[in-house]
């Protein structure tokens, strides 16, 4: 008996607090455009006409891109922690925070998404070989 | 041409817009500049999620029957993705929690709460509806027509064509495809064939055997072959004399429709031979 009354406690809880999140998404705008996440949920076959799921699965979708670019901001300042120099040469590198495909496809390996990146591109397939190979 | 070019268009500018918006993010968490390539792949991922999201959710609400998703089902697909990276209860498969509990959005709602909000650049325009394509009869079907959809595009205009024409197209188009003979493009009807033929048919003979087998046909003067294709292996022809007039191979006379079978003999190896008159 008291363990129902707890559990329906906390699920009163619980919904107080779901309708005070969904109706705090109404204040809060997310990044990306409420036309945008329509067309994208249009073209997947979503269809609900309630607003605020529209901004939940915007701001779902928010906190997912925010987490990865994070996880290789990480990824880029221990890279640039390991390499010990002088002072100066520190400081230079801390401000030019750069998102490169190394980082992003490190900090995506965790989300289950493999992202390769060709390293470089050649002009023709003898580029780069002997002068003797090469002729022939 | 121009719902393609509509389409084209509508999606590079969905892309162009979702990049600006992973831009702002990206600077938001610290970044001061990107390439350009890794900003492509980070709007990919981002269309590719969120479409993830809403495929998901739309799954969920089909599979309890309903055609518009709600809260559980947009959840249900937040842990369905989430379940890769992990969250808080994600061992409790029997939900000792509610669903709406999940803590899946409990993040989302401190994360709400602690990070700034980042409003959109520019405004973005909405999308005018695409044009509605209103299916339009130019010509009324025939009242007659019950069994076609009144949704449906009229049939094409019929043409009387000449009776010599559909005489040779009998004959070079002997086999199964009888039932039905192409006339214009378009399979011309039953109903509608009785009326285009006027002309009293000739005789036609056909022989059938196990496999594909050969045809001879004799109309007007002239001797065609066809081929006849009926794989009689069913048990249907079990051999042995069958009276006249008793439909016992349905199969063959579904195919041959339009020929009035006279007489009919059975022989060895399953080979049945037809007599009839072909029917104007």
């Amino acid at each position: 008996m008291n363990n129902n009354q707890q559990s329906s406690e906390g699920r009163h809880d619980d919904d107080a607090a779901l309708s005070e999140f969904l109706a705090s998404l109404m204040d809060y705008t997310p990044t990306i455009p409420d036309e945008l996440v329509e067309h994208y949920l249009a073209k997947s076959g979503f269809q609900c006409p309630d607003v605020r799921l529209i901004r939940l699965v915007a701001v779902a979708t928010q906190k997912f891109i925010a987490e990865v670019a994070n996880d290789s901001l990480q990824h880029c300042k221990a890279r640039q922690a390991s390499i010990i120099k002088d002072k100066r040469d520190k400081q230079q590198k801390d401000k030019r925070t750069i998102l490169t495909m190394e980082d992003l496809s490190k900090a995506l390996r965790e989300y289950g998404v493999n992202v390769k990146h060709q390293e470089y591109f050649a002009d023709s397939p003898t580029t780069g070989l002997d002068p003797a190979s090469r002729d022939e | 041409m121009n719902s393609q070019e509509s389409e084209t268009d509508l999606s590079k500018f969905a892309f162009t817009v979702t990049r600006i918006t992973m831009a702002q993010i990206c600077q938001s968490v610290g970044f001061m500049s990107t390439q350009r390539s890794t900003l492509n792949t980070l709007t990919d991922i981002a269309a590719r999620y969120l479409r993830a999201l809403a495929e998901s959710a739309a799954a969920y609400a089909a599979s309890f029957g309903g055609t518009q998703s709600n809260l559980c089902d947009v959840v249900h697909a937040l842990e369905n993705l989430g379940s890769v990276q992990g969250f808080c209860s994600a061992w409790d498969v029997r939900r000792t929690r509610t669903l709406l509990a999940s803590p899946t959005l409990v993040d989302l709602s401190k994360f709400v709460e602690c990070v700034d909000e980042i409003p959109f650049a520019k405004p973005v325009p909405r999308c005018p509806p695409l044009e509605k394509r209103v299916i339009t009869s130019q010509a009324a079907n025939p009242t007659g027509v019950s069994h076609i959809p009144k949704w449906l595009p009229a049939f094409p205009r019929r043409e009387i064509s000449n009776v010599k024409e559909t005489q040779e197209v009998e004959r070079s188009e002997i086999g199964i495809e009888l039932c039905g003979k192409v006339d214009g493009g378009c399979l011309v009807s039953k109903r509608m064939r009785v009326g285009l033929l006027l002309e009293k048919r000739d005789r036609v003979r056909f022989k059938m055997g196990f496999g594909v087998g050969r045809g001879k046909v004799k109309g007007g003067g002239e001797v065609g072959e066809g081929i006849v294709g009926v794989d009689l292996r069913n048990g249907v022809c079990r051999g042995g004399r069958r009276e006249e007039g008793k439909g016992c191979h349905a199969k063959v006379i579904g195919i041959l429709m339009m020929i009035k079978i006279e007489k009919m003999t059975t022989r060895r190896g399953g080979i049945v031979m037809f007599q009839g008159k072909a029917e104007g």
